[in-house]
């Protein structure tokens, strides 16, 4: 048998309305982001149909009313995951601070502390080296600072501590999972 | 005036209630939140709705299909697969065990007799 439809009289969304629907859809699927992603895809795409099905019979105003804050929602369905799902965006910056952040301070310190050291010997260059990498460091009544070349060096020893970073992290979280929830 | 429900109420029973009125009846997530809402569900809303029904056909106790629709995109309507209803019938006999219990216990009435654990010894051999 057919089904009824409870829709009496339909309207066609204006590109405001829509966009704004979009908007929804488009914060919903920020806060899905640690979701598995083909399911993800699938739920945003059949909220989205069923959120302009229901702004054509209802308004826009009481469809997302109605539908309430798209970070609830989507907590509501990672909640429903029989399993703790990796987060990524906290690997990436747990792995960005450790492969750009950390080495950045590290090299600031040591540049800072070569120049200040150089000044303290009477002023002059330096000739010095920081992973591989050649550096000139000066401190006279003219000049203050570091001069180097961009070698591959600094992106290496980032690569590999955000790769370490990424990993330690990885199994913090496993270990975490287990962890019974009381 | 009544109290306003408990939202953790609704959340553990909605999925039984959604599987119990489509089961009755085939029909689209926005016509279920209002069949809800008629039952006495009042502060039921889609956003909390809709999350359920994609839970349940993602278990495989729901199915859907896709009717077009004269306001744009394809509904989606849904009924319980075999394995739905049969998850309905036995939530439904939890439900009505654990109403039974919650009646009790409010009541300060005194539980059920249960049987005497098989291999215990009984009165009578107990007599010389």
């Amino acid at each position: 048998m057919p089904p009824t439809t409870t829709t009496a009289h339909p309207t066609v969304l204006g590109r405001r309305e829509r966009a704004r629907v979009r908007r929804w859809l488009w914060r919903f699927s920020l806060a899905m982001q640690d979701h598995p992603a083909r399911e993800a895809r699938r739920i945003r795409r059949d909220l989205g149909a069923a959120l302009l099905d229901d702004a054509g019979r209802i308004g826009v105003d009481a469809a997302l009313r109605e539908i309430g804050s798209p970070w609830r929602v989507a907590a509501d369905h990672l909640d429903a995951l029989d399993s703790a799902r990796p987060r990524w965006n906290d690997g990436a910056v747990l792995a960005t601070l450790l492969g750009f952040g950390l080495p950045l301070y590290m090299w600031a310190a040591w540049a800072v502390g070569a120049v200040e050291a150089v000044g303290a010997m009477g002023g002059g260059r330096a000739e010095l080296s920081w992973l591989g990498v050649p550096m000139t460091a000066e401190n006279s009544d003219a000049t203050y600072g570091l001069t180097f070349p961009l070698g591959w060096q600094p992106f290496a020893v980032s690569l590999a501590l955000g790769a370490l970073g990424f990993a330690l992290g990885a199994r913090v979280w496993r270990v975490w999972r287990r962890t019974p929830v009381s | 005036m009544t109290e306003p429900r408990d939202p953790q109420l609704l959340k553990g029973v909605l999925p039984m209630l959604a599987l119990a009125a489509l089961a009755r009846a085939e029909t689209y997530g926005y016509e279920l939140v209002a069949t809800l809402r008629d039952a006495g569900l009042d502060d039921l809303s889609t956003g909390t709705l809709y999350p359920v029904l994609t839970r349940l056909e993602r278990d495989g106790l729901l199915v859907s299909r896709l009717v077009a629709s004269p306001s744009g995109p394809a509904r989606k309507y849904y009924r319980p697969s075999a394995p739905g209803l049969e998850a309905l019938a036995a939530q439904r006999a939890a439900w009505a065990e654990l109403v039974a219990t919650a009646g009790r216990v409010l009541d300060g009435s005194p539980p059920p007799s249960d049987p005497p654990p098989t291999g215990a010894p009984s009165p009578a051999g107990c007599a010389p």
